[in-house]
């Protein structure tokens, strides 16, 4: 059942992205679908664009093995998405056209900022599909190995479906593949979660009393402390995750594929109620769904004791254990598709930042036709996905935890505060921004080198020199800092030009 | 204050609540409220159901204007 939904998900996307391409004649057509998704629409493919297989796979893992503290992981995309909807859906839409740079560059130096930009853009975006991409090489591999499909295959067929969707569908193809995405998901944890409480006569008590003995005696299933946290740890880990998401630019790039502000609130509003439905089911069922029927279930474990394929699929084997060999497929194919949507927009937003940051705004300055434009993001498209892939088997035996980590500190650090400021700050000038913009990209890398996740973990060191395996505390701190302390000490006529134009920004 | 900086703050005021409740207040927040319901876990319900709902009523006001 799973490997012929495997093949239909690819062949069925394959067929929209063919349908999307012949809607595809223009820049505007392949960046931001020319502006023609609907506000629900692109809710669901926001939904679908953030929900990656962390969501269903290893959020279900961190509740299987430490409980409670996942809390941190779901209620961070909370904080993000009311950060979008009420400070920054209307001027993104008001005055953004492909990407987040341009609301940024409607007040300040256009060529240093769009360079920043695309720097910390293709950053983010190679090392989070890096990770999504190592992450879904080892989950197909585990999913459909025994049909031949190895690691090395699994990130081929993701690679190249990756650069499918968009170097041929653009905008349109991400947005479908990302709009059933979201749907299969929904509808894979609803009847997920119904199985698992059907198991248990949908009496919560009973799941939790089974799950509470399964857990151990600690209790934290159900209580902070699984993941051993100190207080700064908590609160970098949180600041980390919820102004990364707000600062992640294929999220952002979203609000520019619908009509006007009040299409993209209720996109914005629409994603939000869909994330935090499965959020619900994953923390109050599936997650201790799973403590309850999989934890200590002979079947799920291998030789040494361990989950057979590793805590990332307790979800799949919890939709083994409660509808059999054929939910077991479905669930496979949701997971799939969800890796899909995920890789889509994140390579979209990559191609972005190259052709239409990069080359049409700073290397042709604006003075490039669209034809040329759009044959250039193709060639961008393939060639970051070789890149991808490549990196995809380099960092096989890597960790991911900590790319994704560093993923989040970067977009954090530098996105956010970018974004933040030239929105709502009259003071912010260029020279603050490019300073802080580096600051916190630089303090972003060099915090995740120099702490335990890689100093320790990978490089085998005794013990890190920066003690916090979390750094966005520092890093955003360090980048909003040093743009305020750059900014107001800075006399250059730029900078008076620079607040001259926030005004008229504001009035748009 | 404009309402749109009073609903973040809201939000983020449960956020941060359910953030330091993990290392700072872990007791506090495992008092058992309704059932397996525990204060952190009412919070974290509290909060899921909060967010979606404030948007969507500042969604209708601001279509109301």
């Amino acid at each position: 059942m799973g490997i012929f939904l495997f093949f239909v998900i690819i062949v069925g996307t394959i067929g929209l992205t063919i349908v999307a391409s012949r809607r595809t004649s223009s820049a505007a057509d392949f960046f931001v679908a020319n502006e023609k998704i609907g506000g629900v629409s692109n809710g669901f493919a926001i939904a679908g664009d953030f929900m990656s297989a962390a969501t269903l796979l290893g959020i279900t893992a961190i509740i299987f093995g430490a409980g409670y503290d996942a809390v941190i992981y779901l209620g961070a995309p909370l904080g993000a998405f009311s950060i979008m909807i009420y400070l920054m859906t209307d001027k993104l839409k008001a005055l953004g056209k492909y990407s987040f740079t341009d609301i940024i560059c409607s007040r300040l130096k256009e060529k240093p900022i769009r360079i920043l930009a695309a720097t910390t853009t293709l950053s983010f975006s190679l090392i989070y599909l890096m990770a999504q991409i190592v992450g879904a090489g080892a989950l197909i591999e585990v999913l459909f190995g025994d049909f031949g499909i190895s690691y090395l295959r699994a990130v081929i067929i993701v690679t190249t479906l990756m650069v499918i969707y968009v170097a041929i569908g653009g905008m349109f193809a991400t947005t479908w593949v990302q709009i059933i995405k979201a749907i299969l998901l929904l509808a894979g944890v609803t009847v997920l979660g119904l199985l698992t409480l059907a198991n248990f006569d949908f009496s919560f008590s009973a799941m939790y009393a089974q799950a509470q003995g399964n857990h151990g005696p600690d209790g934290f299933l159900t209580r902070g402390g699984g993941l051993g946290l100190s207080t700064l740890s908590a609160v970098s880990l949180g600041v980390g995750l919820c102004f990364g998401l707000a600062g992640s630019p294929h999220l952002l790039m979203r609000f520019f594929t619908v009509k006007d502000k009040a299409a993209a609130r209720v996109s914005a509003g629409v994603a939000l109620g869909a994330i935090s439905y499965v959020n619900v089911l994953v923390f109050f069922v599936i997650g201790v769904g799973a403590v309850a029927l999989v934890k200590g279930n002979s079947a799920y474990l291998d030789a040494s004791g361990s989950i057979i394929g590793g805590n990332n699929m307790v979800s799949v084997h919890l939709a083994h254990a409660v509808g059999g060999e054929v939910f077991l497929g479905i669930i496979a194919a949701v997971a799939f598709a969800t890796i899909l949507a995920v890789v889509a927009g994140l390579m979209l937003a990559s191609v972005t930042a190259l052709a239409h940051d990069v080359y049409a705004k700073v290397v042709r300055v604006g003075e490039i036709d669209q034809a040329r434009q759009i044959k250039l993001s193709k060639l961008a498209a393939v060639f970051l996905g070789i890149i991808v892939a490549l990196l995809g088997i380099a960092f096989e035996k890597q960790n991911i935890a900590y790319i994704v980590s560093l993923a989040m500190a970067i977009a954090a650090s530098t996105n956010f505060p970018l974004l933040m400021l030239s929105m709502y700050w009259p003071g912010l000038t260029t020279r603050g921004a490019v300073t802080g913009g580096i600051v916190g990209l630089v303090t972003a890398i060099v915090l995740v080198v120099l702490g335990p996740a890689v100093w320790v973990d990978v490089f085998g060191n005794d013990r890190p020199i920066f003690p916090q395996a979390y750094p966005a505390l520092y890093s955003v701190t360090l980048a909003f800092f040093t743009m305020w302390l750059v900014s107001i000490l800075d006399r250059s006529e730029q900078a008076k030009e620079d607040r001259e134009k926030f005004q008229v920004m504001k009035a748009i | 204050m404009q309402r749109q900086w009073i609903y973040t703050g809201i939000i983020f005021f449960l956020f941060l609540v359910l953030v330091f409740g993990v290392p700072l207040f872990p007791e506090l927040m495992a008092v058992e409220i309704i059932g397996p319901m525990n204060l952190g876990m009412l919070t974290f319900l509290l909060l899921h159901i909060l967010t979606p709902a404030l948007a969507f009523s500042y969604l209708k006001q601001i279509q109301g204007e």
